[in-house]
């Protein structure tokens, strides 16, 4: 294992894709402090951002202690192994990720887990916007793999979702769940509204409030329970299919109990049937 | 000051001068070719072992303007995936299937390209066209105004006023500093102002009461009056719909009458695109045979391949219902860009799959096209850049033209179904380096009528590709990834008598001509039409007359034909 | 006296960007302004004015900001951006495309990030773009064709006072005509109708002695005929005043109101009775009108780009008018601000690829709005220097921003004493373009046009691009590159 520990408060942001066990693996200290980053413009070695500490076991792992919230890409199109920061890291985290574990005891920056394909992203603090999300013009999003994040999420977390599961036990923003085609979202706090906006397919559920919810999905009854992954999650829940303008038929799940503002459309909806 | 440059030992192929691969020196003086040079001053570039050729010369290549900036926007993650960055002597800049300015002009370089033009400008933002245009380094370029549409053409052919039509179009070229006539979807794009559509050349236009075969006769006779060095360059009506060959062979048709001497007078662009037979995308099948046969009987008419390459691109033509169409096809995001007056435009992403049954069969269209038409003076290669795919992979293009072998392996990696239709795995003919000189330089520049592009006679500007391959030792037949390779980055590229290009790699930023026609009518003609279009100007456009034009002082480098016309 | 008539002069303030002024020059002065809107005017006939601008380059020394030479100026300019790891040049959208360009060879000699100020206006509509596309077209078109024109969440007649007079409701095109006179007829009638009303209620008996009061109901045919004009917002504007149809919506519930007029264009039924405070009865009629239309129009505005839903917001309003186009034929425009934000973006995409926050440390373009935009990077505080140029962050950006901004080192190059300019260490005025310099830029429909220069500038004033290509060549010098 190695120890990576800032060498002083960063300013400029830095890039640092290559602190991924991918890297590091097989290389010596002296290797590994020659990789290139760079710090806003100039170039430097992770040697003179960091300093460096080693362990024997475990061999395919890297653990961060310090305040990286200023470095970005860390994890990027990981494949295997592990990384571990006890602090705050930056944007990109585990971007593009295809495999092993990332756990941050701190907060992620926006796009954590941007795109993944597998593996295991787990942040006890929050994270920022786009989580899971493809970059601008993409439509590629997470195709697999698991997110939790213990805290809060900013806007359109696991938007253009195609598989794998996201799961958050705070509060997420606007626009959950935007352009999902699969997978599923757990959301044990509340959300912002706009969740499902143009989705087609996959599942969200929502276990506190939705502050409103889009004119069109349609109500298709109560469920008592509901399985996200191999976990069951009691309700009762409001079963709403949508987005109709897309002929969608994505679920969203929100619960009765704590959205009794939605109650009056849904009697209205179900008495006319 | 300029260098003096010889060219020593290469096998050299120019068609144009009749050179089938001989060994040739090459002597350059202050950016043309000469004679002979002093050879103790000239800097000597060995070419042994290797081809050398005119540089290259692209008829069709959407690279600057409206339409195409607006498919940089639309695509973030067209350029993430490619990137350029900055060296000492490059601008950074991104790819990829729609390159930033600099890095266009730099891959065109990098591949012995050295004059390529803009098939579809919106005169109204022609100016937006020459701004991309100085910032597109390495290349002489110009590009051909987009007048199927124009008001002012469709009125005066309407009218029958075939020389006041002439006289606007000459005004309308020289004042934007265009270099041909574009026909793009003719009446189609004004019916698309509403939302609507032509579905032959003899369906009329809403409101103007005539049809796309008056327009096509009508700017055809405007061409012949300019004495314009191309011929028209027409995208026929219902490009990219099934069954659309017919169209084509009516458009050719549709001029036959109208040809002098054995002059080219009517050039019917990426033809891959006009040429579907079958009624449906199941029943998609090739019209190639049907079209290589009518222009192996006519000398009318030229074509260019419009070439499909299996990958993610981005198509963008002026004709705003085909855009639309497609866009419906394929559910990708959509731009849309009339305008008025003149003409309009689209923009939808597109992946070309080996899987489709459609998109397999278009990949055979193009390249039969090119094998089934026997001279090749007449079928240009080109991939309508970026519609079929990017320029960057006409190698690809050059080896299946080269290669039989090169067409099986892709073809086995096809649609099975479409394969199994397909008139391609019947042809035997393979190219020659002599053939792909013509279909990538000569016959382009002869087309285009650029007396000084496409060979490497005296006089012609010293624009030379030279590749490393060796056509005595190489067989392209079996070798044609030794080729294709050769052909993505050449050994040198030699620009107005610069090497600006070596291994592939820029050596030397530079920048190249704004080639454009400045059209002469007679004066009192002349200055009817200014009398009149200053009258009409503010019922018909939304600008000042006197801001239309773009002076001459806007081109960094200007390049202009003087051509007298008949009228 | 010399005096001297400029025509066909563009206006170098907002984004109809109209090209049709007349100047008359005395003396070297501009003395009387034709065709132009209250706004244009003013601009020509004040903004020269040697009162509101800095005549000499300034730097700050100890505190304050002291005279400089241009040479001193340039130079203390590039030593700030070469030596910066993370600079912004940031502005752009009020000079010319000549400038632009220089701009971002600039930044890409620097590293540094370059950002137009679409990041704090239709940055999200560039965005959304991005997305889905855009179906557009120029504003002659609308003027030709047009017979519904929507305006959401805008108010031209204040910032864009020319757009419904030369574009969309009141100019005669080819195929529509003009609505002026049935919009001065109905406003007459209306205020008839409404003084009529007026006495009625206050003298019940003057009832006997006039004739019904449906004499006094405007006439149907003023709606049926001609183009229609619809306005959707969150305040009844002077142009809501106009319109045929009026939706006033809830503050930041664009989105669901966009959400209801897809869902009834493409046919779904609302199980609501009111979406965003709008009944939706007349959400119906008005999807009634849109559909049946043979051309129709939407212009948007920063209600739309700047409130709650953002990107959003555009990204459905562009889906809505891809689905109108199976009705009928409907194209969607956002209404740019500054005369030149969209030759901005223009110039930044074909050098770049990307329309603004482009970052140039790595030595290529990368953008990702959000990371790269400089509201961002101000606000996490990641950059060290930052050159302004013709745009004033200072009086416009949050309150944080605005504090790292000026906490590091800032060159300002603009014609006028803006507040930015105040801030900074090293201020270097310039020339006004399209008055005092010449160049080109970009409507707001992407139709470019040459700005004049009309009058000579003050002695010693070069232009923004004059000055930026000097402090190019420093900065090369810097670097040894020269
Ligand atoms: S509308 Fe805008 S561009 Fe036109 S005159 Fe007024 S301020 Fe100038
Ligand atoms: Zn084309």
């Amino acid at each position: 294992m190695i120890i990576l520990r800032p060498k002083k408060e960063f300013k400029a942001p830095i890039i640092a894709e290559c602190i991924s066990p991918d890297v590091f693996m097989g290389k010596s200290i002296d290797e590994v402090a020659k990789l290139k980053v760079y710090e806003g413009n100039k170039e430097r070695t992770l040697g003179e951002l960091f300093n460096f500490s080693y362990e024997k076991e475990p061999e395919d792992k890297i653990m961060i202690i310090g305040d990286v919230s200023k470095v970005r890409k860390i994890g990027f199109n990981m494949r295997k192994g592990e990384i571990e920061v006890k602090g705050d890291v930056g944007m990109h985290l585990g971007a593009e990720m295809k495999g092993g574990k990332i756990t941050v005891f701190g907060s992620a920056g926006s796009w954590a887990g941007s795109a993944m394909s597998d593996g295991l992203i787990e942040v006890h603090g929050s994270a920022g916007d786009f989580l899971g999300a493809p970059l601008r013009g993409s439509t590629s999003g997470m195709s697999g793999g698991t997110i939790v994040v213990h805290s809060n999420v900013g806007d359109e977390a696991g938007a253009y979702m195609r598989d794998g599961s996201i799961r958050i036990h705070g509060s997420a923003g606007q626009f959950l769940g935007l352009r999902m085609r699969g997978g599923a979202i757990l959301v044990l706090g509340d959300a912002d509204s706009r969740a499902g906006a143009f989705m087609t397919g996959g599942r969200i559920v929502i276990c506190g409030t939705l502050r409103s919810l889009l004119p069109a999905f349609t109500i298709e009854g109560v469920r008592p329970s509901i399985k996200v992954g191999p976990e069951k999650v009691s309700g009762p829940f409001y079963l709403f299919v949508g987005d109709l303008t897309e002929g969608g038929d994505g679920q969203l799940f929100v619960s009765k109990v704590r959205n009794p503002h939605l109650s009056p459309l849904v009697t209205k909806v179900m008495a006319g049937e | 000051m300029m260098m003096e440059l010889l060219i020593k030992n290469g096998f050299v192929y120019d068609p144009i001068n009749g050179i089938d691969g001989e060994r040739v020196d090459i002597a350059i003086k202050d950016g043309r070719i000469v004679e002979r040079v002093d050879e103790r001053r000239a800097e000597i570039i060995d070419a042994s072992g290797m081809i050398v050729m005119p540089g290259g010369v692209d008829l069709h290549s959407h690279i600057v303007g409206g339409k195409v900036n607006s498919g940089r926007l639309l695509r973030p993650e067209d350029h993430r995936k490619d990137y350029e960055v900055k060296t000492k002597v490059t601008r950074s800049g991104v790819g990829y299937s729609i390159p930033s300015t600099f890095t266009t002009g730099y891959r065109y370089s990098r591949m012995g390209y050295t004059t390529v033009m803009d098939p579809a400008i919106a005169p109204l933002k022609a100016r937006h066209a020459h701004e991309e245009l100085n910032d597109t380094p390495m290349i002489d370029k110009g590009f051909y105004p987009l007048l199927g549409d124009w008001w002012f053409v469709l009125e005066f052919i309407r009218d029958g006023k075939i020389e006041e039509c002439a006289a606007h179009v000459a005004w309308l070229i020289s004042s934007v500093k265009g270099y041909a006539i574009k026909l793009v979807n003719p009446g189609g794009l004004e019916a698309w102002g509403f939302g609507r559509n032509v579905d032959s050349i003899d369906d009329p236009v809403p409101y103007f009461n005539i049809t796309p075969r008056d327009i096509i006769r009508g700017l055809c006779k405007v061409n012949q009056l300019l004495n314009l060095p191309h011929a028209i360059h027409i995208h026929t009506n219902n490009l990219g719909k099934p069954g659309n060959y017919t169209t084509t062979l009516d458009t050719m048709k549709c001029v036959e009458d109208l040809a002098i001497d054995d002059k080219p007078i009517a050039h019917v662009t990426h033809c891959q695109f006009n040429a579907f037979k079958g009624v449906n995308w199941k029943t998609l099948a090739s019209g190639a045979p049907e079209i290589a046969d009518y222009v192996n009987k006519h000398k009318h008419v030229t074509l260019d391949m419009g070439q499909i390459i299996f990958t993610d691109t981005t198509t963008m033509t002026a004709d705003g219902p085909f855009q639309y169409i497609l866009y419906k096809l394929t559910g990708n995001k959509w731009v849309n860009s009339d305008v008025e007056t003149e003409t309009s435009a689209g923009i939808v992403p597109i992946r070309y799959r080996r899987a489709s049954y459609a998109n397999a069969v278009q990949w055979s269209i193009g390249l039969e096209l090119a094998l089934l038409i026997k001279d090749t003076w007449k079928v240009y290669l080109t991939t309508d850049h970026p519609n079929g795919g990017p320029f960057t992979e006409y190698p690809r293009v050059i080896a299946w033209l080269m290669s039989r072998i090169a067409r099986e392996r892709t073809m086995k990696r096809l649609n099975k179904r479409a394969v199994a239709k397909m008139t391609l795995p019947s042809i035997d003919r393979e190219y020659t380096f002599y053939e792909i000189a013509i279909a990538t330089r000569a016959g382009p520049a002869r087309s285009l009528g650029l007396k000084n592009k496409g060979h490497l006679g005296v006089g012609a500007d010293a624009d030379v590709a030279i590749y490393d391959v060796n056509p005595k030792e190489v067989n392209p037949s079996r070798q044609y990834k030794l080729v294709r390779r050769a052909f993505r980055r050449a050994a040198y590229t030699i620009k107005s008598g610069e090497v600006v290009v070596k291994n592939g790699e820029i050596v030397k930023s530079m920048m190249g001509d704004t080639i454009w026609c400045n059209i002469h009518v007679m004066p009192s003609l002349a200055e009817d039409v200014a009398k009149g279009l200053k009258k009409r100007f503010r019922e018909y456009w939304t600008v000042e007359y006197d801001n239309y034009p773009i002076p001459e002082k806007y081109l960094s480098i200007s390049y202009p034909m003087e051509i007298k016309a008949k009228v | 006296m010399s005096t001297s008539v400029v025509q066909s002069v563009t206006c170098p303030i907002c984004g109809s960007f109209c090209d049709d002024l007349e100047l008359t020059i005395e003396d070297g002065r501009i003395t009387k302004v034709k065709n132009a809107c209250a706004m244009g005017e003013a601009k020509f006939l004040y903004a020269p004015d040697l009162k509101h601008r800095w005549l000499k380059p300034m730097i700050r020394k100890d505190e304050e900001l002291v005279e400089a030479s241009l040479e001193e100026a340039v130079k203390k300019a590039a030593e700030v951006l070469a030596e910066a790891s993370y600079p912004i040049l940031y502005g752009w959208s009020s000079t010319c495309c000549e400038a632009i360009r220089v701009g971002i060879e600039l930044a890409e000699e620097v590293g540094g990030v370059i950002d137009n100020t679409a990041t704090v206006c239709h940055g999200p509509s560039l965005q959304a773009v991005q997305d889905v596309g855009l179906p557009i077209c120029t504003l002659g078109q609308v003027r030709h064709r047009a017979d519904v024109i929507v305006y959401w969440a805008c108010n031209p007649w204040e910032a864009h006072p020319r757009h419904i007079e030369r574009y969309t409701y009141f100019p005669d095109g080819r195929f529509q005509s003009s609505m002026w006179r049935r919009y001065l007829t109905r406003w007459g009638m209306l205020a008839q109708r409404k003084r009529i009303l007026r006495a009625l209620s206050t003298h019940p008996y003057i009832k006997a002695i006039l004739p019904p009061l449906a004499r006094y109901e405007l006439s149907p045919e003023l709606f049926v005929k001609g183009r229609k004009l619809i306005v959707i917002d969150v305040r009844r504007t002077r142009v809501a005043e106009a319109a045929d149809y009026f939706i006033q919506v809830k503050p930041g519930e664009d989105y669901e109101l966009l959400q209801a007029l897809r869902a009834l264009v493409r046919g779904i039924e609302l199980e609501v009775d009111e979406v965003a405070g709008v009944p939706v009865k007349l959400l119906e009629e008005v999807v009634d009108v849109m559909i049946s239309c043979d051309f129709g129009v939407i212009f948007f505005g920063l209600g739309l780009t700047m409130s709650r839903g953002k990107v959003r917001n555009v990204d459905l309003a562009i889906k809505l008018t891809e689905d109108l186009n199976d009705r009928s034929k409907w194209l969607i425009a956002p209404m740019r601000g500054h005369f030149n934000v969209t030759g901005a973006n223009a110039v930044f995409t074909w050098q770049t690829g990307y329309p603004f926050a482009v970052d140039f440390s790595r030595g290529y373009p990368y953008y990702n709005p959000g990371e790269t935009s400089v509201v961002d990077i101000l606000l996490r505080g990641d950059s060290d220097a930052a050159l302004v140029v013709a745009s004033d962050p200072v009086a416009h950006f949050p309150k944080k921003a605005v504090e790292h901004l000026v906490k590091n080192p800032l060159v300002v190059i603009d014609p006028s004493k803006s507040a930015t300019s105040l801030m900074a260490d090293v201020v270097i005025p310039s020339a006004f373009v399209g008055i005092e310099a010449e160049g080109t830029a970009y409507r707001m429909d992407f139709v470019p046009l040459p700005l004049k220069k009309v009058v000579e500038p003050p002695a010693g004033l070069l232009s923004d691009e004059e000055i930026l290509r000097m402090i190019l060549h420093e900065v090369r010098k810097i670097k040894g590159v020269a």
